[in-house]
């Protein structure tokens, strides 16, 4: 898993090695600037000490070094980091379209997002932020006590190495399952916390209207509670580490003057080691929060990894040589049967069923009867297990997904929309829609006369998820885009549902009109259906 | 940084904050003294004296530093909960208390609750300490320098670093607006990827994949242009800020040891002890830089959550309801001449209506009429802006209404807990026999029960383990449990199929056996269910029947 993860880094390891460099050049300045004058100081009867002048210089010039490095171990950073996250978020969205839509379904919206956002940046900050700290907080010491062995002899480098792996290794281990342990739990905590919080928002009519208020605070207070006793033993673990954390550097040091006390070091070097100590603690901070963050990373490349890996839910096929079906086909299911994964009792149990090509046909039953799994199986977000669906005389199997999904389109219960103008929206999946073909698509769905009444026409911005719309508008719109692409199937599964009698009768209205393909039209209640003359019964597989 | 800008953090720092300043303050001096000890440790080896008691000393120092830089980490961990308690209970007692209308996004309610109290917590329990602690410090080290140095080296240091706050904000200053450009350009960038994220199954349906990767690349490496284009400039302040601390006290203060020890004036440890010293100054930069703009951002939070206490007007919660009645006394309901005002249209205008004690009045019009409004005010969650509303005689307040009535909303919020935890909401002491109760009232005993106790199912908030329409009647049955005699049931079919619509109709039926029923819908072949009909227009109000709708 670890390679894995640096593998993830190859297109910025330039960057990141660049950075690397200059972070472990600023090191050196920084011990440099302490040593340097330290080992003058104590060399004083030595003929080698510099003038006053040639003192200043070295300092002055090892400052600006030390400035210009941090700038472009910082620039060559966020270079790193940039490039990584672009590479990241393209490899994802490579391995998801040929998912699409199925994987939404399966691994489900929340964690999709959650990998595409928040595990994404974790591996990120990992890499740009925590591996070359990381680093140079192994190399820096390692180089520290070479120069150490060099000035001072092998006992200072035996204290001061003790010295850095107590720093390196026992400090950060210090209470960490107490710090791990309560991490976890306040995670957790916290999520039911705002579970609870989100459902009081959420249900607040039903807990004013039941008087519920008090109770509602008073279980929120006993979280709270609980919260407040895992934050407080982190604490402890925290403080209990930065105690540690302080003590070794300075016991280091005090060892070091031990050693030239007792006369097995001589004075200027021990002193000299000591200045070294002092300037490479801040270096070795950095190792604590690389074992910190390890953990997370590893979990959200995990996520990550396992996101590319999936195998699609359907087979595209690359062969054309079907005979594309005829204008508004016939759509035929043969014995189809569908079990979902988990699921022990079949959604569609050797289902035979006939939409007839170029007419309209209502399908309707309770929920759970298996409706919009017809849907999903015409677009082919899932294959049936046994069975065929056919359009016209072709199987959907044997037809290209992005040809089948031009020849069958779905307008769903709730539109999703793209922030970007109406045009844009439009224009989604069929770049080469002109203006007039976009009207024209607008004029079916009933749409156009809103749409020209807005400020900037076709052009207007709809916001994110269209939510300068209204929820009429937004399904229109929906339809709209659908009825452009000029497919030979439309289906409609619950494209009224949710909708107010006006939008409903719009649409139905809208839908009414259309000639040129095979319409099929989901619904769980009778009244959205009504004009419709081919009806459907579907009913709950026993 | 200015005096008032220094008083307003002062102000926001609770008394484990200056704990922290404290513990910062005697951990600076410590530590001064402990490289002072060495310092004398190397002059007194020099000199060819016994160097052990000064390295005693300097131990004793050290680990008295280390106790407080443990202090200073541990009492953040003990503000934290409390300051999160206090702004957490403030801010939700007012979204409970506050009227419906008028009521911001229910997702910047919950983060305003959750990540805001968060920040606004870290920011008083941690920033504002850590920040006048590091302040505090250079302080305490140019004392001590001022006593062992002489006043001298410590002026010229502290001229050094009091030219450092000035110099800082102007550099901070000059970056701030390109440093939000950037972090917009990056926003923009990552929002445009979450949306095609989420939108990936419409995407994909519509064959829209390749063209939307396109413009990702195209847009991501348009962002990453911009962005380096502009960090090339922003990081100057790196630049600046550490060459010129790096410069300035750093150097200032190996070339002040040089000098001084050349002069004689200072003897060779004294010269070290500078040396190490100089690095003990930078503790601002190192720490305070990092953390100063999301403590800054905590305090815009506290701010915001002023305004909003400021505006709630301070209600007590009302208590829980005590009923243990089996069912509630005959009730009936008049509404005279009711308006109501939402924003500053009236939805509702002189309605007249009367729902007569164990009978079900339906409502209907179209959407946006003022149903609902009605509702939500015969309710007591919305005040009337003119007229009475009197149960069995007696004019009532909202508050008396909201005793009275229970309002069961088109979408049934489920709160995750069991079925009986559902049940007792507003009701909490109601005994096990009158949830049963409540439940079969519904006729969910047996379908909730499925092997086990259906009081002991567990529930969450999507509702994914029960039906809609199962989770609408459990809404009605919570209404039972609290014994309110008065039901108001706003769409409770309107996302329901036919089989499961019919099923709480028919629960509804059986409750007016107990209960004065208030039906809105918008659904005709749902009126043969009513006693009476009243339909809303426009905010107006009249009295129909079946046969007229017809």
């Amino acid at each position: 898993m670890i390679t894995r993860l640096l593998r993830t880094a190859a297109p910025s390891s330039g960057w990141l090695a660049a950075s690397l460099v200059f972070r472990l050049a600023g090191a050196a300045c920084g011990i440099g600037l302490i040593a340097l004058p330290a080992f003058w100081i104590m060399s004083s009867d030595v003929p080698v000490r510099p003038g006053i002048g040639t003192v200043a210089t070295v300092l002055v010039a090892l400052a600006l070094i030390k400035a210009l490095a941090r700038y472009l171990e910082q620039y060559t950073g966020h270079h790193a980091a940039f490039d990584l996250l672009k590479a990241m978020r393209l490899r994802l969205l490579d391995a998801l379209l040929p998912q699409a839509p199925g994987v939404v379904t399966h691994v489900g919206a929340g964690r999709l997002l959650q990998v595409a956002t928040r595990d994404i940046d974790r591996i990120e900050v990992f890499f740009a932020h925590t591996i070359v700290p990381t680093l140079a907080g192994i190399l820096v010491p390692t180089g520290a006590a070479t120069a150490i062995v060099m000035i001072a002899g092998p006992s200072a480098l035996l204290v001061a190495s003790v010295g850095f792996l107590v720093g390196t290794l026992v400090v950060p281990l210090i209470a960490r399952r107490t710090s791990s342990q309560s991490a976890r739990d306040t995670s957790r905590l916290r999520t039911s916390l705002t579970q609870h919080i989100t459902e009081s928002v959420v249900g607040l009519l039903e807990i004013r209207s039941l008087r519920a208020e008090a109770q509602r605070l008073d279980t929120m207070r006993t979280l709270e509670g609980s919260v407040a006793h895992q934050l407080r033993r982190a604490g402890t673990a925290f403080a209990s580490r930065t105690i540690a954390g302080t003590l070794w550097p300075a016991f280091t040091i005090l060892g070091l003057l031990a050693l030239a006390a007792s006369g097995v070091s001589d004075l200027p070097g021990a002193v000299a080691s000591c200045a070294i100590v002092w300037a490479v603690v801040p270096q070795l901070e950095s190792i604590q929060r690389f074992t910190r963050s390890l953990p997370a990373a590893v979990a959200a490349a995990e996520r990550y990894f396992a996101l590319l890996e999936r195998r699609p839910a359907v087979e595209d096929v690359e062969s054309t040589e079907a005979v594309v079906p005829a204008a508004a086909p016939a759509v035929r299911l043969e014995a189809v049967s569908v079990v979902f994964p988990g699921g022990d009792a079949p959604v569609l149990d050797k289902l035979d069923q006939v939409f007839p090509a170029g007419a309209h046909t209502a399908l309707i039953g309770p929920s759970g009867a298996g409706k919009s799994t017809i849907a999903r199986l015409l677009v082919r977000e899932l294959d049936p297990e046994e069975g065929r669906v056919l359009l016209g005389d072709v199987d959907v199997r044997s037809i290209p997904l992005a040809r089948l999904r031009a020849l069958v389109t779905i307008v769903e219960q709730k539109a999703t929309l793209l922030s970007g103008s109406v045009f844009e929206n439009l224009r989604l999946g069929r770049p080469e829609l002109t203006q007039g073909d976009a009207w024209r698509a607008l004029r079916m769905a009933h749409l156009d006369r809103e749409i020209r009444a807005l400020d900037e026409g076709i052009d207007t911005q709809i916001g994110t998820d269209g939510d300068t719309l209204s929820g009429g508008q937004r399904q229109r719109l929906a339809l709209a885009r659908a009825l452009a692409r000029r497919p030979r199937v439309l289906v409609l599964d619950e494209a009224t549902s949710h909708q107010d009698p006006q939008t409903q009768i719009a649409i139905r209205d809208a839908v009414a009109d259309v000639t040129e393909c095979t319409v099929i039209v989901i619904a769980h209640r009778s009244d959205a259906i009504s004009g419709i003359d081919n009806h459907v019964v579907l009913s709950k597989p026993q | 940084m200015q005096i008032s800008r220094l008083r307003r953090l002062a102000r926001d720092t609770p008394p484990r904050g200056w704990g922290i300043v404290a513990a910062s303050a005697v951990r600076a001096v410590l530590s001064a003294s402990a490289f002072l000890a060495i310092g004398a440790v190397v002059d007194t080896i020099l000199s060819g004296g016994d160097a052990q008691p000064f390295l005693l000393v300097a131990g004793a120092c050290a680990i008295g530093a280390a106790v407080c830089a443990g202090v200073e980490s541990l009492l953040p961990s003990h503000q934290q909960p409390v300051e999160e308690q206090f702004w957490r209970g403030r801010l939700a007692t007012r979204m409970l208390t506050t009227p419906i209308d008028g009521r911001e996004e229910p997702g910047d309610t919950v983060s305003g609750l959750t990540d805001a109290v968060e920040r606004i917590a870290a920011y008083r329990s941690t920033f504002v300490g850590r920040f006048l602690g590091a302040l505090i410090v250079p302080v305490a080290v140019l004392a001590v320098i001022a006593v062992s140095h002489g006043v001298f080296v410590s002026a010229v240091l502290a001229v050094c670093i009091a030219l450092a706050p000035p110099l800082l904000g102007a550099a901070m200053a000059r970056v701030r607006r390109p440093t939000r450009a950037h972090s917009a350009a990056s926003a923009s960038l990552a929002a445009e990827f979450t949306e095609t994220v989420r939108a990936l199954g419409t995407i994909a349906m519509l064959g829209a994949g390749p063209q939307r990767r396109e413009r990702f690349a195209r847009r991501a490496e348009t962002a990453r242009v911009e962005v380096m284009r502009m960090l090339r400039r922003n990081q100057l302040v790196l630049l600046a800020t550490d060459g010129f601390f790096g410069l300035l006290v750093t150097a200032a203060s190996g070339v002040a040891a040089m000098i001084g020890l050349a002069a004689g004036a200072f003897t060779a440890g004294q010269a070290l002890a500078l040396v190490l010293l100089g690095r003990l100054l930078l503790e601002p930069v190192d720490h305070v830089g990092r953390e100063f703009y999301v403590g800054m951002a905590g305090q815009a939070r506290q701010d915001a959550a002023h305004r909003a206490l400021s505006t709630a007007s301070s209600r007590d919660l009302p208590s829980p309801t005590v009923s243990t009645q089996a069912s509630a006394l005959p009730t009936c309901v008049r509404l005279e001449q009711v308006s109501i005002v939402r924003g500053c249209r009236a939805t509702v205008r002189e309605v007249t209506l009367d729902l007569p004690s164990r009978t079900i009045t339906a409502l209907i019009g179209p959407s946006g009429s003022g149903k609902t409004s009605l509702a939500l005010a015969l309710a007591g969650l919305l005040p009337t802006a003119s007229g009475t509303i009197t149960i069995n005689g007696t004019a009532c307040d909202a508050s008396a209404r909201t005793a009275a009535v229970a309002f069961v909303p088109q979408r049934t919020t489920l709160f995750t807990g069991t079925v009986a935890d559902n049940l007792r909401l507003g009701a909490p002491g109601a005994s096990d026999d009158r949830l049963v109760w409540a439940l079969d009232c519904v006729g969910l005993t047996c379908e909730l029960s499925n092997g086990g106790s259906a009081l002991n199912r567990p529930l969450t908030t999507d509702g994914a383990t029960i039906s809609g329409g199962q989770a609408q009647r459990l809404s009605i049955a919570r209404a039972l449990v609290c014994g309110s005699p008065i039901l108001v049931l706003d769409e409770p079919t309107s996302n329901l199929d036919q089989e499961s619509a019919e099923r709480v109709l028919r629960a509804v039926s059986e409750v007016v056996q107990i209960s004065t029923v208030l039906l809105i819908t918008h659904r005709h072949d749902e009126l043969a269910w009513a006693d009476r009909i009243a339909v809303m227009t426009d905010g107006v109000l009249s009295t129909t029947t079946r046969e007229a709708l017809a």
